[in-house]
């Protein structure tokens, strides 16, 4: 087997176990694994909003799951543990889940959506974008976006930055899907700049020299400017 | 053997196949049609959209 391909079943065998496990605990706010091979076994880490609703009662839900991961998928000796998600308001699947159960309370679209919207924007997203798909109000189905902040649509910014989640339900009418895109407070912008005060308090006034640092390791030269 | 219909329309078992088309499965969805096979990863066209980014492949359309 080439390495190209050993590493390709190992994450196509990472993609299935968190595929699985997103079905799994739907209900306990799942928002990601961490899946680490040792040569002692496997490190499964499950990130939750939820935590309890992860172990179950007595264990008994993490004991399942354990018990998949070594019949099911084949891994040998899988160490499961949890942890609690800082933020969830900050993961997307988390929220698109949380919007998808209020949907199904009964509690209008527009609601929803501006309620998801405040919590994520007040959580210190630079930018929300939320999807909300289906026979919303009439029986023609209708996209509706709801937007705050910054997104961008295209580029490395977008592919690298931009956190997706997506989540659908089957109400009366028929189904509805949601899709939550979060642009995470720690994420740069391209034309952003940033100037190093510590260093402009330093200079005296003979040496006046401004320098103008892009902070990006792909797109910017870090232009500079004499005077 | 069972009676399907009208005239001698038989219905037998589907063949048990080794190769070919019908067992070139995506083991996502299970569909025979656009299934991709290159560096073992049998997964269809549709399925690969979804979830070949997070094998780290850049997916543009
Ligand atoms: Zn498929």
């Amino acid at each position: 087997m080439s390495a190209v391909r050993q590493l390709l079943e190992k994450r196509k065998k990472k993609a299935e176990i968190e595929e699985y496990l997103r079905e799994k605990l739907k209900d306990a706010g799942f928002g990601g694994v961490d899946i680490i091979f040792t040569p002692i076994g496997t490190r499964v880490t499950i990130y939750a909003m939820h935590p309890g609703r992860v172990i179950g009662p007595r264990g008994k839900t993490i004991k399942e799951i354990s018990e998949t991961l070594m019949n099911k998928f084949g891994i040998e000796n899988p160490n499961v543990t949890v942890t609690e998600i800082e933020v969830p308001e900050l993961n997307p699947y988390v929220m698109a889940q949380r919007i998808v159960q209020a949907l199904e309370r009964g509690i209008r679209h527009r609601r929803v959506a501006f309620w998801a919207l405040r919590r994520i924007m007040d959580a210190g997203a630079r930018g929300v974008e939320i999807e909300i798909s289906g026979k919303l109000t009439s029986a023609r189905a209708r996209t509706e976006k709801y937007t705050a902040g910054l997104m961008p649509k295209s580029g490395d910014y977008a592919l690298q930055y931009v956190k997706v989640g997506k989540a659908s339900v089957l109400l009366k009418t028929g189904i509805f899907g949601v899709k939550v895109k979060i642009y995470p407070p720690d994420a740069p912008l391209p034309e952003e700049i940033k100037l190093d005060i510590e260093k402009l308090s330093n200079l005296k006034l003979s040496d006046v020299k401004v320098e103008v640092v892009e902070d990006n390791g792909q797109g910017g030269k870090g232009a500079k400017e004499e005077e | 053997m069972v009676e399907v219909g009208c005239g001698d329309v038989k219905q037998k078992p589907p063949k048990d196949r080794k190769f070919g088309k019908g067992v070139v499965k995506c083991r996502r969805c299970g569909t025979t049609v656009g299934v991709i096979r290159k560096y073992k990863l049998y997964i269809c066209r549709r399925c690969a959209n979804e979830i070949l980014p997070s094998l780290g492949f850049k997916v543009y359309e």
